[in-house]
C-alpha cells in the first residue's frame, strides 16, 4: 500500500508538471493597450453586418471588441 | 487484493481506456495530414496510439497504467484550465466535437482507472517477485 501510494503521488506530481508545461508553453501573451489589425478594405456590406473570419490554430479564444472600419 | 469479478472489471477499465486512447489517436490523423492542426501534435498521437495498444495488449502493466495515470493527470489539468476559462472546444477527440466540459469527466475517470489497474497490479507482482505478498 505505502509503495502504490509513493508511485501514484510521483505520478500524479509528474503528470501535474507536463500538463503545467503544456499550458505554461502555449497559453496565449496578453496583449494591453488598443490593438489594431489591418483587414483590408472595407467591404461593401460592413455597414450594417459583416463577417470576421479568424484561423485560430490553438485552443486560444479571440475576443473581438469595439471594431471600427475606416 | 480483489475478487475475480473485481479483477475483471479492472481489466476491462484498463482495455477501455487503452481504447480511448487509441481511438482519439485515430481520430487526429486526418486533421493532422491535411494540415488542419500543427505537425508538434504528431508526437501526442504517437504517444496516444502507443500507450493505448500497450494498455489493450496488457503486457507490463504497472509502467503501462503508471504512464496512463501521468497522462490523464496532464490531460485532466489541461481540460480544467480551459473550462476555467471558457473554452467551449477541444482538439482531445480530433474530428469528433468534444468540449472540456466532457472530456474533464471522461479524463478524471480514465485516471481513476489507470490508478486502480496499477494498484490491482503491484501486489500481484510482488508476490511473483518475492514469492509473498509485501
Amino acid at each position: 500500500m505505502k509503495r502504490f501510494v509513493t508511485i501514484a503521488v510521483l505520478v500524479l506530481l509528474a503528470g501535474s508538471a507536463a500538463g503545467g508545461a503544456y499550458l505554461w508553453a502555449t497559453v496565449p501573451v496578453k496583449l494591453s493597450g488598443p490593438d489594431q489589425v489591418q483587414l483590408g478594405p472595407r467591404p461593401p456590406e460592413a455597414r450594417f453586418q459583416t463577417t470576421l473570419t479568424f484561423r485560430n490554430d490553438s485552443w486560444r479564444s479571440v475576443r473581438i471588441e469595439d471594431v471600427y472600419f475606416c | 487484493m480483489f475478487s475475480k469479478g473485481t479483477a475483471w472489471l479492472i481489466d476491462s477499465a484498463r482495455t477501455s481506456v487503452g481504447l480511448l486512447l487509441a481511438l482519439a489517436a485515430v481520430f487526429k490523423l486526418p486533421q493532422l495530414l491535411t494540415g488542419a492542426i500543427s505537425p508538434s501534435w504528431w508526437v501526442l498521437v504517437g504517444v496516444e496510439l502507443g500507450l493505448g495498444t500497450w494498455l489493450v495488449l496488457g503486457v507490463a502493466v504497472v509502467c503501462a497504467s503508471a504512464l496512463a495515470a501521468m497522462l490523464f493527470t496532464a490531460f485532466s489539468l489541461i481540460n480544467a484550465f480551459f473550462l476555467w476559462h471558457q473554452v467551449p472546444r477541444c482538439a482531445c477527440l480530433g474530428l469528433l466535437p468534444a468540449s472540456p466540459a466532457w472530456m474533464l469527466p471522461i479524463d478524471l475517470a480514465a485516471l481513476a482507472f489507470s490508478l486502480l489497474a496499477l494498484a490491482a497490479q503491484l501486489p500481484r507482482r510482488s508476490t511473483l517477485l518475492l514469492g509473498r505478498k509485501t
